[in-house]
C-alpha cells in the first residue's frame, strides 16, 4: 500500500540537529528556516542512500546486459523482425 | 523510420537505459493509426504518437539506427497523456495495484498471442527467441501485432529491469520490449516453448519492470488518483 504524509515526527540526532544552523550546506540562503532545511537533508540523504545506490546497481545490470555476446548477436534481427511490414 | 506513415519516434526509455544500451525503445509517431488503436494514442503535429506499437531499435549513433536527429521534446501535457496510454496499453494499473487485479484471458492460443503467454517469436541469431505478450488481447486479435518482453538465460544479475521469472536462471529483458507482426509469432502448439505461461507474480514482476524502464511512476500516481 502506498500512502503519503506531508508531516511526520521524527527523532532528530544531535549531529543532524546542528545542521540547522548551516543553511549553506544544503544550498539555502541564510535565514531559511530549520524545516526547510530538514527537508533538504532528507531529500539528500534519500538520493544519497536509495536512489543513486539504486541507479549505480540498474547502470551495472544494464552494462552487464549490453556485453552479453548472444544480446548483441541478435540486436540487428531483432530490429529488422520489429521494422519488417506489419507493425510500421 | 521505415514506412511511409512513420515520420518519427518518441524515445521512451529512461536516461539511464539509454545511457548503458546501445539500443531504446520508442513509439513512432504515425500519420495513419488503426480505429482500435486511438484509446492508445495521442495527437501530435499532423499525426499522432501510439502507444500500441513499442520498438526496440538501435539508437544514434550506430550505424544501424533508423532515427535521425532529434527534432524537439513532447510537451509535458502531451507526455503525460502518452504515458497514461502506455500504462493501459501495458496494462501496468492492475499489474501494480495492491493487491494486482487483472483477468488473464482465455482464448484460442493458436489464433493469436495471449497475454501473459511465453511464445518464440522471429529467428534472431539463428535462434526463435522467446517472449512474454504484454500487449492486451483485445489489440492482438485484432491489430495484426502484438508486444512482447524478450526473455534471456544468459543475465546473471538480478534487477527491476531484468526481473527473474519462470525459473531461476530465466529474466525478462524490459527494455527489450517489441512489437512483432502476427505472422512472426509462432503460435502452433508445437513451437510453444516449456513452461509456455507465465505466473502472476511474474507479469507483476513484468509490469513494475517496465513502469521503471520506461520511467511511468507518475503516470501511474496520476492513474491511481483517478480511480
Amino acid at each position: 500500500m502506498t500512502s503519503h504524509s506531508s508531516r511526520v515526527s521524527v527523532p532528530v540526532p544531535d549531529r543532524v540537529r546542528s545542521a540547522a544552523k548551516y543553511p549553506d550546506l544544503v544550498d539555502l540562503p541564510e535565514g531559511a528556516s530549520a524545516a526547510s532545511i530538514y527537508e533538504r537533508l532528507l531529500e539528500y540523504g534519500y538520493d544519497t542512500a536509495v536512489r543513486a545506490k539504486r541507479h549505480r546497481e540498474q547502470l551495472a545490470a544494464a552494462i552487464a546486459y549490453s556485453r552479453d555476446p548472444e544480446q548483441r548477436r541478435i540486436g540487428p534481427d531483432l530490429q529488422r523482425a520489429a521494422l519488417r511490414k506489419g507493425v510500421l | 523510420m521505415p514506412g511511409t506513415e512513420t515520420t518519427a519516434a518518441l524515445v521512451i526509455t529512461n536516461d539511464r537505459w539509454n545511457a548503458a544500451m546501445a539500443r531504446v525503445a520508442v513509439l513512432p509517431v504515425r500519420s495513419e493509426i488503426l480505429p482500435a488503436e486511438e484509446r492508445y494514442a495521442v495527437a501530435y503535429g499532423k499525426g499522432f504518437v501510439t502507444a500500441a506499437r513499442v520498438l526496440s531499435v538501435f539508437a544514434p549513433p550506430h550505424p544501424l539506427s533508423p532515427l535521425g536527429p532529434v527534432i524537439a521534446g513532447l510537451e509535458t501535457d502531451a507526455l503525460a497523456a502518452i504515458e497514461d496510454r502506455l500504462c493501459e496499453f501495458l496494462e501496468l494499473p492492475g499489474l501494480q495495484a495492491s493487491p494486482p487485479s487483472f483477468r488473464r484471458p482465455a482464448g484460442d492460443t493458436s489464433a493469436y498471442p495471449l497475454w501473459g503467454e511465453i511464445y518464440r517469436g522471429p529467428v534472431l541469431g539463428n535462434e526463435r527467441k522467446r517472449f512474454v505478450v504484454v500487449s492486451p488481447n483485445d489489440w492482438n486479435r485484432t491489430a495484426g501485432m502484438a508486444t512482447g518482453v524478450r526473455t534471456t538465460t544468459q543475465l546473471k544479475i538480478d534487477d527491476i529491469w531484468f526481473p527473474p521469472i519462470l525459473d531461476a536462471t530465466t529474466r525478462a529483458a524490459c527494455g527489450d520490449t517489441t512489437t512483432f507482426a502476427i505472422n512472426e509469432w509462432r503460435l502452433a502448439r508445437r513451437d510453444r516453448p516449456a513452461p509456455f505461461t507465465t505466473t502472476s507474480r511474474d507479469m507483476v514482476a513484468i509490469g513494475r519492470g517496465l513502469a521503471d524502464t520506461y520511467e511511468l511512476g507518475d503516470a501511474l500516481e496520476r492513474v491511481r488518483r483517478r480511480v
